[in-house]
């Protein structure tokens, strides 16, 4: 099995009303009880725009953490799912699914391997 | 318990030797294996860099829409991240420090939305 990140930037999601959004949640709730029982759901977030956001430098041996982020960036990520599929098809399929539940673009990544498996 | 994103992008990773790279490994491993010892890890996980397949899935014409490469070119990407169920933010910090100073390049923080669990995913 790989593992995929299946995200989209904040950027990327159209004006919506209060209605739109009750309804993509609740298509991302009923997506999330399908990927679970398919066996390829490991989390999915969504990040909050208002919350603080940090940051920690380390590289001048110890780590100095400042308030804000590191970088000043046009595009934000603005949530994602991360599946464990068995092939990209599985992926792409997964990728559609996601982008059809919130009604808006999503980006597919690999993750490396080998790295440590996750423990279920 | 709020989740937490930690999280860099493949340009805050600044040029190293392959010996470098190759330090890091067992120290961010380790890192990983406290925050499992601790109970607040959910996921951790690198990126591939260009040579890893990208694609992207737009569904604003009715149906999805499946096509390769980012669905945007950006500066900056995403190079990898961990996922921590923590009780606030002080720890969501204490373990973006621990790191940052396993991997040797700079973090961001970032809280998820609270949504409804419905499921094991983040034990």
């Amino acid at each position: 099995m790989t593992e995929y990140l299946i995200a989209f930037n904040d950027e990327w999601v159209p004006d919506l009303t209060e209605e739109d959004l009750r309804e993509a949640s609740t298509r991302v709730q009923a997506l999330r009880a399908e990927m679970r029982a398919a066996g390829v759901l490991i989390f999915t977030g969504g990040l909050d725009p208002d919350a603080p956001v940090f940051s920690v430098d380390a590289s001048s041996g110890t780590p100095l953490l400042t308030d804000g982020p590191f970088a000043e960036s046009k595009e934000h990520l603005g949530g994602f799912a991360l599946v464990d599929v068995a092939d990209e098809e599985a992926a792409r399929l997964w990728a559609g699914k996601v982008a059809v539940a919130c009604g808006w673009p999503q980006q597919v990544h690999r993750f490396q391997v080998p790295r440590q498996r996750r423990e279920t | 318990m709020p989740e937490y994103l930690l999280y860099f992008n493949q340009q805050w990773v600044g040029d190293h030797t392959e010996e470098w790279f190759g330090s890091r490994g067992p120290l961010a491993m380790a890192a990983v294996n406290e925050m499992k010892a601790a109970g607040v890890y959910v996921f951790a996980g690198g990126l591939e860099e260009e040579d890893g397949p990208v694609y992207n899935a737009d569904p604003t014409s009715g149906t999805p829409v499946i096509s390769d490469g980012p669905y945007v070119e950006t500066k900056e990407f995403l190079g990898g991240f961990a996922v921590v169920d923590v009780p606030d933010d002080e720890a969501a910090k204490m373990w973006a420090g621990r790191i940052a100073e396993a991997c040797g390049w700079p973090h961001e923080v970032r809280r998820f939305k609270p949504q409804p669990r419905t499921s094991s995913q983040a034990q």
